[in-house]
């Protein structure tokens, strides 16, 4: 009587782990970065694409199209870019994307922006902000509707090393037909 | 755990006669209820009902235990960090999720009727899907969505991680706690419909923990801080437009597999193992459908196909199961009343057996006594249906195949079943006095122009705005008129009403979403 119930919820316990430690186990196995070519164009989604920078690699696992989010990191540095739907101004969508990053623990947006603009003259604000250890900097753009979030945070050496590139890369923001 | 006329023990039965009470020879029209059907085996006897519903020293308890800390632990910290960070978001989510469970819990134990299971492990189930279940599901659908990803693409992940991993990690977790449930105690899973009421105990906490955590994550994706509005709106998409066909419905069809499994010991290992791989594979469908992005453009007609794509993915499986719990109930209800053959009249009569058998029929007989005597006839009939379950479920206890034999051979017949028997000579004589001999559902019936009509404009009124308001006012005329002729209002009304609610609701539903999303 209590053999057959020992094995019976040795079997389950055995189900249940592989399931909460054997598949994350698998999935630390797998590298979770592609290599993206420099200036390679990258769908966001809602017709938005930015152009890659060199070094950059891909995290697979945290871009989400359904979401229009695309996550790539350049050494230390995180970036995010968004897509979405937005029928505001832009101090309005600066602002949400503001709060956004101040929701995290610990995460402070300086108080000053400055204006920014795409290669295809889409103007936009861009900001810094820093956390804990780090430091960052937003934009945001907007163009028929569709609204643009940009945040990045790394290293302060990273970020000055690859200021040039990131900036190029924020520039790079295309809509749809723009 | 003999069915038979010898009890357990062995010993002849004596042949002490005290009084008896009811016992007459089965008269060859009693086979004219519904209850003809008992005599196939598809329920074990029930258990005593007096000592622990689970042992402690056996290693599934321990099993359960420790699984159920960690899954509070991990659960716990997801809330914790929720309350801290959206105090007001999470206060509402929880309080709407809490109250969305009640009438899920209701129709469980409307199910669960005949002979209900114990409380802790109905608890225990309800437990495994809120946090065993969801705090394992939460590490491994992460892990397999990245898995997914890096070996296919992101958006391949995007499109079908929900559709194939949901389904896979959460379905096995799932009818991993209906098996604990047998593992803790088998004996108290003796048919069809108690798996079904296990598993869907099981998917329930599973769902209401979910939602509240697809809530707070709605609240961070706004990214508008400590707001309600995406909490409502999620409650609003997955109470309403997706609660009905959802885990406790899947997880519910898994019980089933695993109650036939385990109770249909009549049967082959290989069939019983087969039936309840294949509900398991049947609910890994449901949710695959229900997941995958299949009609989710909604035919691109707008928010009518939406809602009929919602409808296409989610009724089929839906009626399926109700069929399937159909057919289970009938089987169980027929197997616990034919325990009841050759009862007297007094105690079951022939009409009221026959009303016992379904839900509706047992409602169909309190509505005829409500009819005639108003809400206290209603009441004492529901006692008096009360203890006539509990009487069959006594009976089959009892190791006797009916009340004739029980009562011929009092062994000696137990408390609990001349408590029974008090019981329904006390809602008798209260019957009696308010001029209602027998409880059954017959009475002046009750088809009527309006049942037809209503029941056409509920349906009408899932695809067309508006028709199913009108449906619930023709149920409202009918009932009305019913009552003033005192007789039973068509039974039809009842399917006009709970379409007409379930199509109005839908459309309040889809008119608020699209009012939240600025039209």
């Amino acid at each position: 009587m209590l053999r057959p119930n020992l094995y019976g919820s040795l079997a389950v316990l055995a189900v249940v782990a592989a399931i909460a430690i054997g598949l994350p186990t698998i999935d630390d196995a797998l590298p979770a970065g592609r290599s993206l070519r420099a200036g390679e164009r990258l769908d966001v989604g809602l017709g938005v694409s930015v152009a890659a920078p060199a070094d950059a690699v891909l995290d697979v696992t945290k871009t989400q199209p359904s979401l229009y989010r695309l996550v790539f990191s350049v050494r230390s540095v995180r970036v995010v870019v968004e897509a979405s739907r937005y029928a505001g101004d832009l101090p309005g969508l600066s602002e949400k994307l503001r709060r956004k990053i101040q929701s995290n623990p610990g995460y402070q947006a300086s108080q000053q922006e400055h204006p920014t603009s795409t290669v295809t003259g889409v103007s936009g604000l861009a900001g810094s902000y820093s956390t804990p250890g780090r430091n960052g900097t937003y934009a945001v753009f907007g163009h028929h509707g569709v609204g643009v979030e940009i945040s990045m945070a790394g290293d302060g050496s990273d970020l000055r090393k690859e200021g040039t590139d990131l900036t190029a890369m924020i520039r790079s923001v295309r809509f749809g037909a723009s | 755990m003999t069915s038979g006329a010898v009890p357990e023990d062995g010993a002849e039965p004596t042949r002490k006669i005290t009084k008896r009470v009811g016992a007459r020879r089965p008269l060859s029209h009693d086979g004219r209820h519904r209850a003809g059907i008992a005599e196939r085996p598809p329920v074990a006897p029930p258990p005593a009902a007096s000592g622990p519903a689970v042992q402690l020293r056996m290693p599934a308890v321990w099993m359960v235990a420790v699984l159920v800390a960690i899954g509070a632990w991990r659960i716990g910290l997801i809330f914790a960090d929720a309350v801290r960070l959206y105090p007001r978001a999470s206060a509402i989510a929880f309080v709407l999720f809490a109250a969305y469970a009640v009438p899920f819990i209701w129709v469980v134990r409307e199910v669960d009727w005949l002979e209900r299971e114990p409380f802790v492990l109905l608890a225990t189930a309800f437990c495994w899907g809120g946090l065993v279940a969801t705090a394992m599901a939460n590490i491994g659908n992460t892990a397999a969505q990245e898995i997914l990803a890096k070996v296919f693409s992101p958006s391949f992940a995007d499109r079908w991680a929900p559709a194939i991993v949901g389904p896979t990690n959460e379905e096995t977790l799932k009818a991993l706690g209906v098996v604990a449930i047998v593992l803790l105690a088998k004996r108290h899973v003796n048919s069809v419909v108690d798996g079904f009421v296990y598993g869907a105990l099981v998917g329930l906490g599973f769902q209401v923990v979910e939602d509240f955590v697809y809530s707070i994550n709605s609240v961070v994706l706004a990214g508008d801080g400590d707001t309600v509005m995406p909490v409502v709106a999620t409650f609003l998409v997955r109470g309403f437009l997706g609660g009905l066909w959802s885990h406790t419905l899947f997880t519910a069809l898994v019980g089933a597999g695993v109650g036939y499994a385990v109770v249909r010991t009549d049967r082959p290992l290989r069939i019983r193992v087969g039936v309840a791989v294949l509900a398991y594979l049947g609910a890994w469908t449901l949710h695959f459908v229900w997941n995958s992005p299949l009609l989710r453009d909604g035919f691109g007609i707008g928010v009518g196909g939406l809602i009929a794509g919602l409808l296409i993915k989610g009724i089929p499986g839906f009626v399926a199961v109700l069929l399937m719990l159909r057919v289970a109930r009938r089987h169980e209800a027929g197997y616990y009343l034919g325990r009841l053959n050759g009862i007297e009249p007094v105690l079951v009569d022939p009409d009221e057996m026959d009303a016992l058998v379904t839900a509706r029929g047992r409602s169909a007989a309190r509505k005829r006594a409500a009819a005639k005597a108003g809400l206290r006839a209603d009441r004492t009939v529901r006692r008096l249906q009360r203890a006539q379950a509990r009487l069959a479920v006594e009976i089959s206890r009892s190791g006797y195949p009916s009340y004739w034999e029980a009562a011929r051979n009092p062994n000696p017949r137990t408390p609990a079943l001349e408590r029974c028997v008090r019981e329904i000579l006390l809602a008798r004589q209260r019957l009696v006095a308010l001029g209602i001999p027998v409880a059954s559902r017959y009475g002046r019936e009750q088809r009527t122009p309006l049942g037809g009509w209503s029941c056409a404009l509920a349906i009408t009124g899932l695809l067309v705005p508006g028709a199913s308001v009108i449906a619930l006012i023709l149920v409202g005329i009918g009932t009305v008129a019913a009552r003033r002729q005192r007789i039973s209002p068509d039974n039809r009304l009842g399917m006009a009403s709970s379409i007409g609610i379930l199509a109005t609701a839908l459309w309040t539903v889809v008119y608020l979403l699209h009012g939240f999303s600025g039209g």
